[in-house]
């Protein structure tokens, strides 16, 4: 097997691109939410729904929830649409999302572990992909 | 229907993610006196084959099980009613670019809204991707590169409000330095 020795110049672009990989994971332990950004979910509002859902971070000074997007869930009609994760728990969808309910969902389920009956559409393990 | 363009940019943008880039560039020229705004994406993602590539604009035609495949055909009719065009290049293992040109005044082209909204969700979204923007807007210019960023603005720092904060007073106060949001 053939070795090729790194340059300093790309051990410092590794560096680089690792830290920015785990800056906002690392020690994110609470919960992740995936926001669905396919071209139904942004043509819904899916920008809103994760905009509203930083901002509410931001307010509360959150420290330890991951957020991330994904492409098309599969029930474009259901847009927009997340998916919250938390730790030992099954993933949770919620569906037809608004701001508000965006917020009500972070305060309730993501900060308290109590799932937003109301606006879930499945609880389970499927993968998005 | 996508209302505005920087709603494009962010779904083309997310296509690159979805095609394994670890590299995104953007670049946005707004063009009054030539009349001409274009939008270009490029990535380093695993590209399309030439015939993949061909069938890139036809509508509902996509690779993936879970896509609508009318992201680039929306984009495309964009661009069309406004007198303009789209092109997409692709090498396999290479990338793909994607480039769009609109008449600046014509009366059907859509308002580019809020790329600043566009490139938080993008850069925060996906801190591993290496987002490279630059917007130019009748000769001023904004740049930002998201590693670079995360490199200068996190060092000893804890990620979260604070960063989400830092993202967004740089994106917004450098894009209204050029004179749009």
């Amino acid at each position: 097997m053939s070795t090729k020795k790194l340059t300093i110049q790309e051990l410092a672009r590794i560096r680089e691109k690792t830290k920015a990989m785990t800056v906002l994971r690392d020690g994110a332990g609470r919960a992740k939410v995936t926001v669905h950004m396919g071209t139904c979910g942004i043509a819904a509002g899916a920008r809103g729904i994760m905009d509203a859902l930083l901002q509410e971070i931001e307010s509360r000074a959150v420290q330890d929830v991951i957020v991330t997007t994904s492409g098309c869930a599969g029930l474009c009609n259901r847009e927009p649409m997340v998916t919250v994760e938390i730790k030992d728990r099954p993933p949770v969808k919620y569906a037809q999302l608004t701001p508000e309910k965006m917020r009500r969902i972070l305060a309730e389920h993501v900060l308290e572990g109590r799932v937003v009956a109301e606006y879930a559409l499945a609880v389970g393990s499927e993968t998005m992909y | 229907m996508m209302e505005d363009l920087s709603l494009h940019v962010l779904d083309l943008a997310e296509n690159a993610v979805n095609a394994g880039a670890t590299r995104v560039v953007i670049l946005i020229n707004e063009n009054a006196s030539r009349g001409l705004l274009t939008i270009r994406v490029s990535d380093d993602g695993r590209g399309m084959t030439e015939e993949v590539c061909r069938r890139a604009l036809d509508p509902f035609f996509t690779t993936g099980q879970k896509r609508t495949g009318l992201g680039l055909p929306l984009l495309a009719q964009a661009a069309r009613q406004s007198g303009g065009d789209l092109t997409v290049r692709s090498t396999p293992g290479k990338g793909t670019r994607v480039a769009a040109r609109f008449r600046f005044r014509h009366i059907d082209r859509q308002p580019l809204t809020s790329m600043a909204e566009t490139m938080i969700m993008l850069v925060l979204g996906h801190p591993e991707i290496d987002f490279r923007y630059r917007h130019r807007r009748d000769g001023r210019a904004f740049r930002f590169a998201s590693h670079a960023f995360f490199a200068r603005s996190c060092e000893g720092s804890a990620a979260g409000p604070e960063l989400i904060r830092e993202v967004r007073r740089t994106l917004r106060s450098g894009l209204e330095s050029i004179g749009t949001t």
